[in-house]
């Protein structure tokens, strides 16, 4: 507990004013055993308040002390015992009016330690389950965490099933043409990638088998050539971030495929003097 | 106050639980007043305070025995015997909030009615705290203590947001301490 706020909260002042309620009372009896710094802080308090009071002061009727004292000595005789006037609902600390003993019959008491016991046998079940079934619920939650990554590592290589069985179809059908595109750097002699058109569904797949890696402000973007003119086939990343085949934009007719470097994004004409690789597209 | 013994707090208490009649009239006579003070203060009725002061300390007599030291002072704790017991009963009366405001407004108000401060105490230098003490201070303890408003009570009438009612009474208090640290 931060002792220092809770001192400046003003719920000692609260209490010793008669202000808190009844939790707050217990908080702060409970506060004061533990801490001394709240010890004190109540003590003080205390003062202030009986100083306060005490300045208030008014000289009681001069015939009340005679008056209580006849009371007390009634009320050492039972029959006369003063009933107490209204029930003091004073707070629990300060709770000091006795209870008068109430006779109860034996059958009663039988009752009540049935149900006591009954209540104590309850209670010790309650806690053999409620720990049986924290145990439980741990183990339960575990599993589902468990069950919940195994679900999500599924996911992953059905996808990945999902694509590989898209990419044998492909490269088995008869229709998908492959092209070689080599180097056209003397930089860069090893630049190699290839394509995978399927003309009549106008599918591209491209498979980088190695290309300079780019600068971050740029990305290389494919592009298919017919009579010259250059086509966009789209941007893709080099590197870990795409490994095996990316799927490019839909070709319907091409003679070559080349790959430029451009700015990241890509642009609506290639830089011819960027360009990596190129390949024909065989008859 | 005459008497010329004094004894600690704790004397008091070993006496009481030893039904020692020459404690509790040591404890009568330097209690007394402050302890009807709290009582007349609550009532603001003469009659009923007599009566309830009466019943104040046949429960203190009654009740020695549950006193906890560990829980705050005796003064404390008559304090609180009387000041609940008074509070009951005016609870019994059904004060309205409205009454009870009206009755310390006057207080506030008139602060040299006889209630508030009784001549004969007045050596013990009420006069000069509340010279010192602000009203809505002064406000705050009386509706608590002297008329056992609620928080939410005390919110409403100071008009101010329930969750700065306790540290509003946080600076009461203190601002009371260092008044009564020069009277």
């Amino acid at each position: 507990m931060d002792v220092q706020r809770y001192i400046s909260s003003g719920i000692i002042e609260s209490v010793v004013a008669g202000l808190a309620t009844d939790p707050e009372v217990r908080e702060l009896q409970a506060a004061v055993e533990q801490y001394p710094e709240v010890k004190a802080a109540a003590d003080a308090a205390q003062q202030d308040m009986e100083r306060y009071v005490t300045m208030q002061s008014v000289p009681p009727p001069v015939d009340l002390k005679d008056r209580i004292y006849q009371a007390l000595n009634n009320e050492a005789t039972p029959e006369t015992a003063h009933a107490g006037g209204a029930a003091a609902e004073e707070y629990a600390a300060y709770e000091e009016e006795p209870r008068e003993p109430v006779r109860v019959s034996v059958a009663w008491c039988y009752i009540a330690a049935a149900v006591a016991i009954g209540l104590i046998v309850s209670i010790v079940f309650n806690v053999t389950y409620r720990n049986s079934l924290n145990e439980w619920k741990g183990k339960y939650e575990a599993l589902v965490t468990d069950q919940q990554s195994l679900t999500k590592q599924n996911e992953v290589f059905q996808t990945r099933i999902a694509q590989s069985e898209e990419m044998v179809s492909m490269l088995s059908s008869p229709s998908v043409k492959k092209v070689m595109m080599s180097t056209t750097r003397r930089d860069h002699p090893g630049s190699k990638a290839i394509v995978f058109w399927n003309a009549s569904s106008q599918e591209v797949y491209l498979s980088v088998n190695s290309l300079p890696e780019p600068a971050a402000d740029q990305q290389y973007q494919l592009w298919a050539i017919v009579n010259n003119r250059p086509i966009d086939a789209g941007v893709f990343d080099t590197g870990d971030k795409a490994k095996g085949f990316q799927k490019m934009k839909g070709i319907a007719t091409a003679q070559y495929f080349a790959v430029t470097l451009e700015k990241k994004g890509g642009n609506p004409t290639p830089t011819l003097t960027a360009m990596h690789v190129i390949g024909k597209v065989s008859g | 106050m005459g008497t010329a013994n004094t004894y600690t707090e704790i004397e008091l208490v070993q006496g009481l639980r030893a039904r020692d009649q020459q404690i509790f009239g040591y404890l009568y006579d330097n209690y007394a007043p402050a302890l009807y003070g709290v009582v007349l203060k609550v009532l603001g009725d003469e009659t009923a305070a007599g009566d309830i002061l009466q019943e104040v300390f046949v429960k203190i007599w009654r009740s020695i025995e549950r006193y906890d030291v560990e829980k705050g002072r005796l003064f404390t704790w008559m304090l609180n015997i009387a000041r609940n017991t008074a509070i009951d009963s005016l609870r019994s009366k059904s004060h309205k909030l409205d009454q009870k405001i009206q009755e310390l407004g006057n207080d506030v108000y008139q602060q040299t009615s006889q209630l508030t401060v009784h001549p004969s105490f007045d050596h013990l230098g009420l006069t000069k705290v509340l010279e010192k003490l602000n009203k809505e201070q002064r406000i705050i303890i009386d509706l608590a203590y002297y008329k056992g408003c609620t928080q939410e009570e005390i919110a409403r009438v100071l008009d101010i947001p329930l969750g700065t009612v306790k540290t509003r009474m946080r600076n009461a208090i203190i601002q009371l301490r260092n008044i009564l640290k020069q009277v």
